[in-house]
Order: C-alpha cells, then sequence, then structure tokens
C-alpha cells in the first residue's frame, strides 16, 4: 500500500516535478488533513487534484471533496460578481486599479479556474486615489474593519484597509503590496505598467502584469503570515513552472524595490514545501544571500514575535527623507486615540512596546 | 417559449448568456447568472447540453448531437432539450439570437 502523502505535497499536484501518485490520508489522520485544507483553502486542489487521477481516494472521500470544493465554488461565483460590482464603484469616480490575486490569478494563472479557491477581494489603487476609492465604497454601505493609526496614515504609509460591504463581502484595498519595510521600498507606479486583463461576467478588469503577479505572490506568501499560506506557495509554483512568466523581470523589479530576498525567501519556501523538483530559478532563490538590510528587515515578519507594531517600527529605514520619517514615527508612537485603545492598551503602553519592538529588532540584525 | 423579436417561422438559436459566471468540477458546471439569486448546477447530461451551447445553435441542432452522442431516441431527447431551453432562458443563463 502506498504511504498517504502530505497535504503539503498535495498542493503541489499536478506541477511539473510534483509529487506523483500516493493517497490521501485514511482512517484518523483524514479529518484533521481536511480540516487543514479547508483552512489552507486548499480542498480545490484536492479535489481536482483527486479527479484527475494525480492522487488515489476513497469513495467516501472523494464525495466529501466534490461537496465542499461545489461550496467553494459556488463562494467564489458570488465574489466575482461582487467584484464586478465594487469595480463598477470604483470607475464610477475614476479610480484606477488593479485586481489582486483570487479571480485574476485563478483565470489567467491555472488550467482552470476551479483550481483555484478564494476568500475576498483584493484590489490595488494608487496612493493619490486611495482616500477617494475607499470613500466610494464607504458610500455604498462599506465599514472598515480596523481604524487608521492616524488620519491619513493608510494612505502614506500603510498597506491599505479591508472593507467589509453589505452582505459581508471583504475588499481589502490595497495601497501597497505589504506592510512594513518591503512594503514602503516597493515602487508603486511600476505596478499600474501593463496592460492585462481578466474577462468574466461579461467585464474585463485590469489585473497586474505577469510579472508583477509572480512579484506580489512572493510578497503575500513571504510576508503575509509568520508561516506561508499553501496556495499562496501553490501560486509561485504555478506561476514559473506552468506559466511564460519573465522571471528574469521580476527578478529585476524586486532588486529595484530591495526585496530580491523576499522572492528568493518564497520560492525556496515554495519549493521545499510542494517538494518540487529543483530548477535553476529555485537553485538561485536556496543560494541567495540577503544583504543586512534585507535580513533585518525580513526577519520583522518571520517567526512567532511578529506584530504590527513590530512591522511598523522595521519600516523606519524604509522611509524616504527625514520629513517623513518625522511623521511616521509621530503617527505611531502618537496614534488616533481610538486606535491606540482598541490595539495597544493606551498611548503610554503604545510607547513603550513601539521601543521594546525596535531594540528587539535591532538585536535580531 | 416565444423569443423576442424573433419570428416564428423560424426555429430559435441559443447560445451561453457571456455575463453568467461559471466553475466546473467533479461536481458538474454552476452558472450563475447575473441577476440570480444562487447558481444553478448543471449535473450528468445538463453538463453536455451547456457544452454544446458554446455557440448558437437551434434546439433540434442541440438535439440531434445529445441524441447521436448518447444513442437516445430523437424524440425524448429533442423534448428535454426544448424544456431545458425554456427553463435556462427563463433565469436568464442563455439567450437567443438572431439567424
Amino acid at each position: 500500500m502506498t504511504a498517504p502523502i502530505t497535504l503539503e505535497a498535495a498542493c503541489g499536484l499536478g506541477l511539473p516535478g510534483a509529487t506523483t501518485g500516493g493517497r490521501l490520508p485514511d482512517g484518523p489522520a483524514w479529518a484533521p488533513f481536511l480540516a487543514r485544507a479547508r483552512d489552507e483553502r486548499a480542498v480545490a486542489i484536492l479535489a481536482q487534484a483527486v479527479d484527475g487521477g494525480l492522487v488515489d481516494a476513497s469513495a467516501d472521500q472523494r464525495g466529501q471533496l466534490v461537496h465542499e470544493h461545489q461550496a467553494a465554488m459556488r463562494s467564489c461565483l458570488y465574489l466575482e460578481r461582487a467584484t464586478i460590482t465594487v469595480a463598477g464603484l470604483l470607475r464610477d469616480v475614476d479610480v484606477d486599479f488593479r485586481l489582486l490575486k483570487g479571480p485574476a490569478v485563478a483565470r489567467l494563472d491555472y488550467p482552470d479556474p476551479a483550481w483555484r479557491a478564494f476568500g475576498d477581494i483584493d484590489l490595488l489603487v494608487r496612493s493619490t486615489e486611495y482616500d477617494t476609492a475607499v470613500a466610494a465604497l464607504a458610500a455604498a454601505g462599506g465599514r472598515r474593519r480596523s481604524a487608521e493609526v492616524r488620519p491619513g496614515f493608510d494612505r502614506r504609509f500603510g498597506k491599505g484597509v479591508c472593507i467589509v460591504m453589505p452582505g459581508g463581502v471583504q475588499v481589502d484595498v490595497h495601497r501597497t503590496l505589504a506592510s512594513g519595510p518591503f512594503g514602503l521600498t516597493i515602487r508603486l507606479d511600476d505596478l499600474f505598467t501593463g496592460d492585462d486583463t481578466v474577462s468574466f461576467g461579461g467585464a474585463s478588469l485590469p489585473v497586474l502584469r505577469r510579472e508583477h503577479r509572480l512579484a506580489h505572490a512572493c510578497v503575500h506568501a513571504a510576508l503575509g503570515d509568520a508561516v506561508p499560506r499553501l496556495v499562496a506557495l501553490r501560486d509561485i509554483g504555478q506561476l514559473l513552472l506552468t506559466t511564460d512568466v519573465d522571471f528574469e523581470l521580476t527578478r529585476a523589479e524586486c532588486v529595484r524595490w530591495r526585496a530580491t530576498a523576499v522572492l528568493a525567501y518564497a520560492i525556496d519556501a515554495a519549493w521545499r514545501t510542494l517538494a518540487l523538483e529543483s530548477t535553476p530559478v529555485s537553485c538561485w532563490a536556496r543560494d541567495y544571500a540577503a544583504d543586512r538590510y534585507e535580513r533585518r528587515s525580513l526577519a520583522a515578519y518571520l517567526g512567532p514575535d511578529r506584530s504590527y507594531a513590530r512591522l511598523m517600527i522595521a519600516g523606519l529605514p524604509a522611509v524616504p527623507g527625514l520629513p517623513a520619517k518625522v511623521a511616521y514615527v509621530r503617527a505611531l508612537l502618537w496614534a488616533d486615540t481610538d486606535y491606540a485603545a482598541r490595539h495597544d492598551g493606551g498611548r503610554v503602553r503604545r510607547v513603550q512596546r513601539a521601543w521594546r519592538t525596535r531594540r528587539s529588532s535591532e538585536r535580531v540584525a | 417559449m416565444s423569443v423576442p423579436g424573433h419570428h416564428p417561422s423560424t426555429p430559435a438559436r441559443w447560445v451561453r448568456n457571456p455575463d453568467v459566471l461559471t466553475r466546473r468540477g467533479a461536481f458538474g458546471v454552476l452558472l450563475l447568472a447575473p441577476t440570480a439569486d444562487q447558481p444553478l448546477l448543471l449535473e450528468g447530461t445538463g453538463v453536455d447540453l451547456w457544452d454544446a451551447l458554446d455557440r448558437p445553435r437551434t434546439g433540434g441542432d442541440v438535439a440531434a448531437e445529445l441524441a447521436s452522442v448518447f444513442d437516445a431516441d430523437p424524440a425524448t431527447v429533442a423534448a428535454d432539450v426544448r424544456a431545458a431551453l425554456e427553463e435556462l432562458g427563463a433565469v436568464d443563463l442563455v439567450v437567443s439570437v438572431e439567424s
């Protein structure tokens, strides 16, 4: 009898150089395996792999996956329709945007969108149009999920905001691709180059060009969570192994953004986690030696000590110019009363925590 | 079913509504029309019917193809296809086009 496949390896199924064969774990191991797949939004990958004969499954497992896959795809259809509505709201106020992740990657980079589930809507807007975009969604009944550090902070330094629309659909309005230092060094105008679009439901929506989709997949995988999400790692393998993405262009952009370490870390994590065969790109990623700035910045995102405060403090060196640094520090130390009370137990404790975090970051570097 | 603007002496030609959102898997094909509250799930021969509507075709053409593929009674298939097209048309999943 063949050995059961791990969820990590299963998330690489169907990619060139991925694990082949095997079977899903059964008996008492099956329920936690499926629960984790659900949590990682990987049910769609499992269901498609089983349906394509890439991994063996019992009739019961197959039935469960078909049922859950259908539920996940129903949710994706609703989200795609909501995406079209949100795009219309932004176009009504002349806001330029790029659709990120979700339907863009599912429809443009996977062999079939049924492979890639998603749970929210992600859009990138220009800093200069950020407030207009948020106001347009608020006018349609959307409400912020979290308070802003200080009025105007998001537009100048933040990653963006999650807006919860009526009906519960979450729209992440991004100003940049990550919180913290790497989000501050990405050259945002670069992301609006190219004219790639994705079409669905009678709408044609602008997306990042493929090389930037790869960069964003790496940013999301490496910096989005303390431990990279499996579907984010699958996106990286999908883009590098099955599309015509120009990796050298992606790498050149990441050099300009002082984020080459992010690219390397994410690609190496994808190859190790999904158990993919080595390629020249994966070998480059494995052997990449980050400089001091990159190591120090990356450390703020990784491991159990990750926190929003730590990311913000680590971002200080990336803020360009003294006046902007002063404004950044002032905003962090003297956060809006409402924000500080909710997030840090008041202003005094916030200041204490901020400087403890700063000292901790210096020790790591 | 009457088709607006369609001359009754020529058979209607049907095609998928391009505004419908779809997903296909082992479960079948999920279809979400622009104004629908819920997706409709097509399974079994319903999937073959949907596949056959990738270009404008009359119900008779579709029925003839499906009867051949499934080696089924043409009259029975024609009746089923006619009913299915009426149902899909009523919820905007398919639309009729001019000849």
